[in-house]
């Protein structure tokens, strides 16, 4: 209740209430709740350990060695930082409801819905890792931290998870910690940038995909990202990696200004060329109509006009006599995202098909191992009985990637129209799966 | 390599708690790591956040570990910060808007105590005034003061501090519920034996100034709680009431009058002049109305609508004056045969610049009933005219109207009816009118003798210390708002006629009228040589002190106004003058926190004590807040059904 109030409105402007608002806020606290208790099996299971002096919590642990962190790491460690920056400098101006927005925000976008999704399989790794080590550590630090700037505003909420938290000679409550004002050399404004966009580009992708109908969890063989900006085209390119994760695609490949694969049709602007040309209007118009819209759009680009003569008729066309309509690819899906345009080629080959359906089969059978209660390392037999024969010589061909991802000492593949006794029945989009599972002792 | 635990999200959706693991994994290796996470121990972590629950939860940690106390001892040795709770009245239970005000408070003091200040702080509670004398009333009963002395005024007294009381202590679990850490245990109590001493201490120190004055005074007046009230005590509302022109006769001419125009014919009996504008000019109107001739003087551009009012078939104009040359005009009271003081009373037309060219141009000027008709009284030497009592009754001087309620309609009416002849036409006007905001009964203008503070005197330098030594969140709160309304301001009633407050710590020898204002509990001991068992009324009434002249001076009957209560706090809840040394040390405070409101209240109130005791500001920074609203935008209210609990939000 306490941050919905003191973020709904300026101090001096008045409070509206709302329970909707309420219901926002309480929203939140479920997702920092959810972020927080993610990590904590793992870190219980691997029996990690944050970095101490005499048992009290060592920060330096983390923040001298930032630069050897992972990439998302280093740019958690930086949000968190500048978020700190941000939140005291509100608050020395008393200006209550922007210190607390920027909390949620961080939560919301970039802890949960962001730093969370990427970390997750590091979490998944081998037991010495040092990366996942390093997870531990990033997410461990940008808590303590988290929860010590929400302390004033979600004096409970940050307690209780703080209790949970905190090691042994720490101090008694997360209200007896000193106030955390960000370290200005942790902060990295460029990586800031670049994982903002790769965020942009990320949304842009859900659009275009959506545009296309085609679900996130089929890989694509291609996205565009076409721009003029330089900060767009270099954080594609650095964070390929990331982008091509991210948007499920074998690549994605970033192109300064147009993308020529676009088909450009150029229109006459009528009016202005009947005003300006005249009895010759209709020889411009049936120009621009006839000549390639990319190659009329290029040469625009580059000199800002169209040279046109025919007999003794002789003008200069400019973007003012003439607009252009962009014609897609076929199957080629485009979305917008701040300074640039995103193109994400759905088409299906066999493989990416396969890539597809095997990756659908896994997730339910990790489900079903989840609803089981097996022990992480387990091992089972697994059947899939799958309503189409084309389908499952598709699943066929990723067998062992299947096996080894849900642990199947023995897995069995087959097509046909019912499972054996006490197999699930899933719905993969529209297509009769029969599931079962056995522990193997 | 990418492998996959696969067994991860068994964590992430079922409620995770040690037993589990267990349960889970009791063949797996795992089990010894189970309970700790390196120093740190697993706890039970449930599926979804239930704020209810995770509050109850830190809430009982707190109060098990002491935590509020240790985190303020764990800061002892950081820099000094006092904050100033503005204190809530004791109305029992928390909305809001308060809810809104100690969260506010409270967050800035956990980043300020976190940062390491050494945070000194007490909740406060507003305990005294009217609103409680009216609860209490209500339970009993009562319907005016006499019922209340019939009672006792011990009897009253004490049921009015049970009520403060019990819920403060109501009040302060519902702060705490809500996670407020201030000290609830120990709040100042502006009930407090030493909390009043504090109030009558700062009064000796503006006595000593020489701000505090005796005065003769129009003040807002509620009838039925018999006692003056603050300017920002009235609440205005609509009110329908008669619009009398009267014809005033001119002492010395056959047939000939001032029309005067008025909205409050109970107000004629104390009628002294009739003021014009000294520039407006005047007409004598030679007006008709069935055959018989009438001779009336009316403001020339208005004489036209008023005749119609009064039905005269026609008129023609004699002869025109400015306000100027009408001034000095002697005239008789219509009322003069049925009411004696208007009969010894010489009545003249004086000047006055707030006369505005409406209605007849003449306004009826009753000193004793209006702050303007006040005002020109003082520069025109006018008598002050008040045949009205403290209950709003008529007394003797009132002749034929004497005992009857001033706000009846049937007292206008009678006024009317009495006036016969000399009424020129009744109309009907709804306009503002102001009552109290307690008991919403329509308040009256009474010239009564109260105290008063010369704020005016210190009006300049309260300006300077804002502007100089005070930080405003937002900025414009200060050098627009509060400077606005310190530029406006009047010298300030302190007096009131009522029982639950701190008494005035004035005495007055009925023998010889010299003052004593008294500065401590150990001087008013000391003078008479008589304890004394409680600071407040009766209890204090019964001690007097002996007089050079051989009387005995006696305590005035008033008590402070409730903002000069809470207008002491922010030395007060360090317990000055008892505790000077916490005085010199933490004083002034660092901050206060308050509603848009307080620009009018708390924030002026201190400020103007402060700056006549101790010569400067006593807060270094003021953050101002707005009002809860519903979501509509409207101001939470019991009567629209609007209010939102804090508790139901939590709750939820
Ligand atoms: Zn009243
Ligand atoms: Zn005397």
């Amino acid at each position: 209740m306490r941050q919905y109030i003191l973020s709904a409105s300026a101090p001096w402007d008045d409070l509206r209430f709302s329970w909707e608002g309420v219901k926002t806020t309480m929203r939140m606290f479920n997702v920092l709740w959810n972020v927080y208790k993610f990590p904590l099996p793992y870190m219980a299971l691997d029996g990690y350990k944050p970095a101490e002096k005499d048992g009290v919590w060592d920060p330096s642990a983390v923040e001298a060695h930032v630069k050897e962190f992972c990439r998302e790491d280093r740019w958690l460690i930086s949000r968190i930082n500048s978020l700190a920056e941000t939140v005291s400098a509100e608050m020395e101006v008393c200006n209550l409801h922007r210190a607390t927005r920027p909390i949620s925000t961080f939560v919301l976008d970039e802890l949960s819905r962001w730093y969370v999704q990427l970390v997750r399989p590091r979490m998944w790794l081998e037991e010495d890792s040092v990366s996942k080590q390093q997870a531990y550590d990033t997410i461990y630090y940008c808590m303590r931290r988290l929860l010590t700037i929400m302390a004033p505003f979600a004096p409970f909420a940050a307690e209780k998870m703080y209790q949970n938290l905190r090691l042994g000679n720490d101090p008694a409550s997360i209200h007896m910690v000193d106030w955390f004002k960000g370290v200005d050399a942790l902060h990295d404004p460029v990586l800031e940038e670049e994982m903002q966009i790769i965020q942009n580009f990320d949304e842009a992708v859900s659009n275009a995909r959506q545009n296309g109908k085609r679900k996130g969890r089929w890989p694509v063989s291609e996205v565009i990202v076409a721009s003029d900006s330089d900060a767009v085209i270099n954080a594609v390119a650095a964070m390929n990696d990331m982008a091509c994760d991210r948007a499920n695609a074998r690549k994605v490949t970033a192109v300064k200004g147009l993308w020529d694969k676009l088909e450009w049709t150029a229109v006459p602007t009528m009016k202005a060329i009947g005003k300006q040309f005249g009895r010759n209007g209709p020889k411009v118009k049936a120009f621009i109509e006839n000549t390639d819209g990319c190659s009329l759009k290029a040469a625009l680009a580059k000199d800002g006009k169209v040279p046109f003569t025919d007999g003794d008729f002789s003008c200069e066309l400019t973007d003012e006599h003439m607009t252009f309509t962009e014609k897609m690819p076929e199957n080629i899906f485009g979305a917008q995202m701040d300074n640039a345009e995103v193109y994400v080629d759905v088409t299906l080959t066999d493989e990416l098909e396969a890539d597809g359906y095997a990756r659908e089969i896994i997730r339910r059978i990790q489900e079903m191992r989840k609803q089981a209660g097996l022990a992480v390392d387990a091992k089972i037999a697994a059947s899939a009985v799958i309503a189409d024969e084309r389908v499952t010589a598709l699943v066929n061909s990723q067998h062992e990637v299947v096996a080894g991802e849900v642990r199947a000492e023995s897995l069995s593949i087959e097509a046909g129209e019912s499972g054996p006794e006490g197999a699930a029945e899933w719905d993969v989009d529209g297509l009769k799966v029969f599931i079962s599972i056995k522990e193997k002792c | 390599m990418r492998l996959l635990k696969s067994g991860c999200s068994i964590f992430t959706a079922a409620a995770v708690s040690d037993k589990k693991i267990i349960t889970n994994y009791r063949q797996n290796k795992y089990i010894t790591t189970l309970f700790t996470m390196g120093n740190i121990t697993v706890k039970e972590v449930t599926e979804n956040y239930v704020a209810k629950d995770v509050e109850a939860s830190v809430r009982a940690f707190w109060d098990e570990n002491n935590t509020y106390r240790e985190t303020r001892k764990l800061r002892a040795n950081g820099k000094d910060w006092l904050f100033v709770d503005g204190p809530p009245y004791t109305t029992g239970y928390i909305h809001l808007g308060t809810a809104w005000n100690k969260i506010l408070k409270d967050a800035i003091l956990r980043y300020q105590s976190m940062n390491g200040k050494h945070i000194v702080e007490r909740a406060g509670y507003d305990m005294h005034g009217l609103p409680i004398e009216v609860k209490v009333e209500e339970k009993l009963g009562f319907k005016n003061k006499a019922d209340i002395e019939k009672h006792g005024v011990a009897n009253f007294i004490e049921e009015c501090r049970d009520f403060a009381l019990t819920h403060k202590d109501l009040m302060s679990d519902q702060f705490r519920n809500i996670g407020t850490w201030m000290d609830f245990d120990d709040p100042y109590q502006t009930v407090d034996k030493g909390y009043i001493e504090a109030a009558w201490h700062t009064l000796k120190l503006c006595a000593d100034k020489g701000y505090l004055e005796r005065g003769s005074r129009v003040v807002n007046w509620c009838p039925r709680c018999g006692t003056a009230i603050a300017d920002a005590e009235v609440e205005y509302s609509d009110e329908t009431d008669p619009s009398i022109f009267v014809k005033f006769p001119i002492i010395g001419r056959e047939n000939e009058y001032l029309v005067i125009w008025t909205t409050t014919p109970w107000t004629l009996p104390a009628n002294v002049a009739v003021a014009v504008g000294a520039e407006f000019i005047y007409a004598k109107c030679r007006a008709e109305k069935d055959g018989k001739e009438e001779l009336l003087w009316i403001a020339k551009d208005l004489a036209e609508q008023i005749l119609k009012y009064g039905k005269y078939q026609k008129y023609d104009i004699l002869e025109t004056k400015t306000g100027k040359e009408l001034a000095g005009t002697t005239y008789a009271s219509p009322l003069a045969d049925l009411v004696p003081i208007q009969k010894e009373t010489e009545h003249r037309v004086v000047t006055a610049d707030y006369v505005a060219l409406e209605n007849t141009g003449m306004v009826h000027i009753a000193p004793g009933h209006g702050w303007d008709d006040y005002l020109v009284g003082l520069k025109e030497h006018l008598p002050i005219i008040c045949p009205v009592d403290g209950n709003g009754n008529f007394t003797e001087q009132a002749g034929i109207f004497a005992g009857k309620y001033v706000k009846d309609l049937e007292t206008n009416q009678d006024v009317i009816t009495k006036l016969g002849d000399y009424m020129l036409a009744v109309r009907k006007i709804t306009h503002r009118y102001g009552h109290c905001w307690r008991c919403k009964t329509p308040i009256i203008y009474r010239a009564t003798s109260q105290w008063f503070l010369k704020v005016k005197e210190v009006k300049d330098q309260m300006l300077e210390e804002i502007s100089r030594d005070v930080t405003w969140y937002p900025d414009w709160a200060g050098s627009a708002r509060f400077h606005d309304w310190i530029a406006e301001a009047r010298d300030w009633c302190i007096s009131r006629q009522r029982y639950w407050g701190i008494p005035i710590p004035i005495w007055v020898c009925p023998k010889c009228n010299k003052c004593h204002v008294v500065g401590s509990f150990e001087e008013l001991e000391r003078l008479p040589g008589q304890k004394m068992k409680d600071p407040h009324r009766p209890y204090v009434d019964e001690i007097t002190i002996p007089c050079d002249c051989g009387g005995l001076m006696e305590r005035i009957p008033d008590i402070f106004d409730v903002w000069y209560d809470s207008g002491v706090a922010s030395w007060a809840t360090l317990r000055y003058p008892e505790k000077k040394e916490d005085f010199e040390r933490y004083w002034p405070a660092d901050m206060i926190l308050e509603g848009q409101d307080q620009t009018r209240g708390w924030f002026y109130s201190q400020l103007a004590l402060s700056t006549m005791a101790f010569g400067k500001a006593p807060y270094k920074s003021v953050v101002m807040h707005g009002f809860a609203l519903d979501g509509n935008g409207k101001k939470m209210s019991k009567s629209l059904g609007n209010v939102v609990a804090p508790e139901d939000v939590i709750e939820k």
